[in-house]
């Protein structure tokens, strides 16, 4: 119970914090500009190509991926501790830093999910993408998909909690990483087969390819057996996290890098 | 029960160069009682910090043990969590996004305050710190006073019984400053035991039981603030006005007399004893020289420490 509190309470947290970037215009307005037409340049190119098979590829692995960048944002925010003092306080509190930063970065998977859904709305506008009725299902797959890389960015938080600096590096770095290998403009196949097994434990590739199979009109068992494997990558994540963030408070304990201002 | 006791307690860093090894800590042995206020003074780099760093658990020892109300800092973490609140000075260790209720409500969660008796105490402690009518005024709006006053508040949300104050009143104006140590004082009436590090003697001495001073690690006293001052200064020294160059001469070749100095800004000189029994001796000649202008006065904290610390003084 008490680990529930501190999650429901790290939410108020995340929610003060993403107020300070955002309001619901500014959101709409300049956050969708950058994200839409990121997106729309790669569909761009797949109208270039003249294939509408490869547009349809383009677009839907393109709005998937912008959930997923928008939760790239918990890398940096995972550090936001440091800089406000209250990393060396969460770190000898009764409670466990897991429940507190999950809570805390929370806000960010939802910011993903509502990037990617409002990212297939505006791409399917602009491309008269037709959804059918069972495109309901897109909300599901994207929430499993932004939970999986919510995960996957804490462990990765909790690294680069050792060298906060490099905050923004790493998720400037990775997100485009997740993006070329995880069968968003090309396929897992282009790659050599190491890293297709990469690709594999990381998280949207299973995800994206439930969503792909969706749309197509694939088996629905097909469909909740790839989203099922993308929720497996993201509590394994889930896993990893839980266990480096304090295993690396610890660290910072035994090597002095923890200041108490 | 001991609040806190050390033994032989260090802590080392990776030096600046390669392969050596800065000792931050060396060898503290100290003995805290429940409900006392103990006083940490020392110059920047003395180790104050990286002792509250121990105690507190967020950082381990390299050799020696500490422990909290009976339980190692470094195998019973846990239970030493339970039982302390850490408070620091400055701007940071708040949320300036959220409000102070806000605040207090994520520590008390963290704190494993019970759900149900959170709001109780979170208005409790607010109106002890005189911050319940802006409880619901984001942090970043507060002054440094009020933010002071709301660490200490967050340091105090999960009934903390050991409270480590690390140099609280920087900053502070000294209004604000005077009624934080009157908070220290009402927390002390309550039995619990507090351990502040501080720059400034004023306070120590204000609300300090004991005080040890440390300096490079060590430990260079630890007594009462009253018997520390006296550890210089065991004989009152002793300022005269009106006296000329052949007296003060003679003076300072009495037996006893370390020093005769010319006091800034004034005609008076200071004469102080490196042997308390030549007070008299020298109280006498003043006398018979016919010198009526005699003050004794004893040390306060801060000449102490100058005194103890030598004349590396505030330097880091």
């Amino acid at each position: 119970m008490s680990a529930l509190q501190v999650f429901r309470k790290g939410l108020v947290v995340g929610r003060e914090d993403f107020r300070a970037f955002w309001n619901l215009r500014t959101w709409l307005s300049a956050w969708m500009l950058r994200i839409g037409t990121g997106a729309l340049l790669w569909v761009l190119v797949g109208r270039m190509l003249g294939s509408e098979e490869k547009l349809a590829y383009l677009l839907i692995g393109n709005a998937v991926i912008a959930g997923p960048i928008a939760v790239g944002m918990v890398i940096p925010a995972s550090t936001w501790d440091r800089w406000e003092s209250t990393y060396p306080l969460l770190v000898v509190s009764p409670s466990s830093m897991v429940p507190a930063q999950l809570g805390r970065t929370a806000i960010w998977w939802l910011h993903g999910v509502g990037t990617s859904l409002a990212t297939f709305a505006l791409l399917g506008l602009c491309f008269g993408l037709a959804l059918p009725p069972r495109a309901i299902l897109l909300l599901p797959l994207i929430a499993v998909v932004c939970a999986s890389t919510h995960a996957f960015a804490l462990t990765l938080g909790g690294l680069v909690n050792r060298v906060p600096p490099l905050r923004n590096v790493l998720q400037n770095s990775v997100m485009p990483l997740l993006m070329a290998v995880c069968g968003v403009s090309v396929p897992v196949s282009f790659w050599p087969p190491w890293l297709q097994l990469t690709a594999q434990v990381l998280p949207v590739t299973h995800g994206l390819s439930a969503v792909r199979t969706l749309l197509a009109g694939g088996a629905l068992p097909e469909v909740a057996e790839q989203g099922a494997l993308e929720l497996l990558v993201g509590v394994s994540w889930l896993a990893t996290a839980a266990f480096t963030i304090d295993w690396l408070a610890n660290q910072g304990r035994a090597d002095g890098s923890i200041e108490l201002t | 029960m001991l609040a806190v006791e050390t033994k032989e307690l260090s802590r080392s860093y990776a030096g600046r160069e390669r392969g050596t090894q800065v000792r931050a800590l060396d060898g503290l042995s100290l003995h805290i009682h429940e409900g006392e206020v103990f006083g940490l003074l020392g110059p920047n780099g003395a180790g104050k910090t990286t002792l509250v760093k121990l105690l507190s658990t967020v950082l381990l020892p390299t050799s020696g043990s500490a422990a909290v109300l009976g339980n190692d800092v470094v195998r019973e973490t846990a239970a030493v969590r339970r039982q302390i609140g850490i408070v620091f000075g400055g701007d940071r260790g708040l949320y300036p996004n959220l409000t102070a209720r806000q605040n207090l409500e994520y520590w008390a969660a963290l704190s494993l305050v019970p759900a149900r008796e959170a709001p109780a105490r979170i208005d409790a402690l607010l109106a002890r710190v005189g911050l319940h009518e802006r409880a619901q005024q984001l942090v970043q709006g507060y002054s440094r006073g009020m933010k002071q006053r709301l660490h200490l508040a967050r340091g105090l949300v999960g009934n903390a019984r050991v409270l480590f104050l690390d140099e609280p009143t920087i900053g502070m104006d000294p209004l604000a400053a005077r009624d934080f140590r009157g908070l220290v004082r009402e927390l002390r009436g309550e039995g619990r035991t507090i351990l502040l590090t501080t720059h400034d003697m004023s306070e120590a001495e204000a609300v300090c039981d004991r005080v040890a001073l440390i300096d490079h690690g060590r430990l260079l006293a630890l007594e009462t603030p009253r018997t520390l001052a006296q550890l210089i200064a065991r004989n009152e020294r002793v300022d005269v006005d009106g006296i000329g160059e052949a007296l003060v001469q003679r003076v300072r070749s009495l037996p006893g007399v370390s020093t005769v100095r010319s006091l800034a800004e004034s005609s008076s000189y200071r004469i102080e004893f490196a042997d308390g029994q030549a007070m008299n001796a020298v109280l006498s000649v003043l006398v018979a020289a016919g010198i009526n202008s005699i003050r004794t006065s004893r040390p306060n904290l801060e000449e102490v420490y100058l005194h103890v610390i030598g004349d590396r003084g505030l330097r880091v």
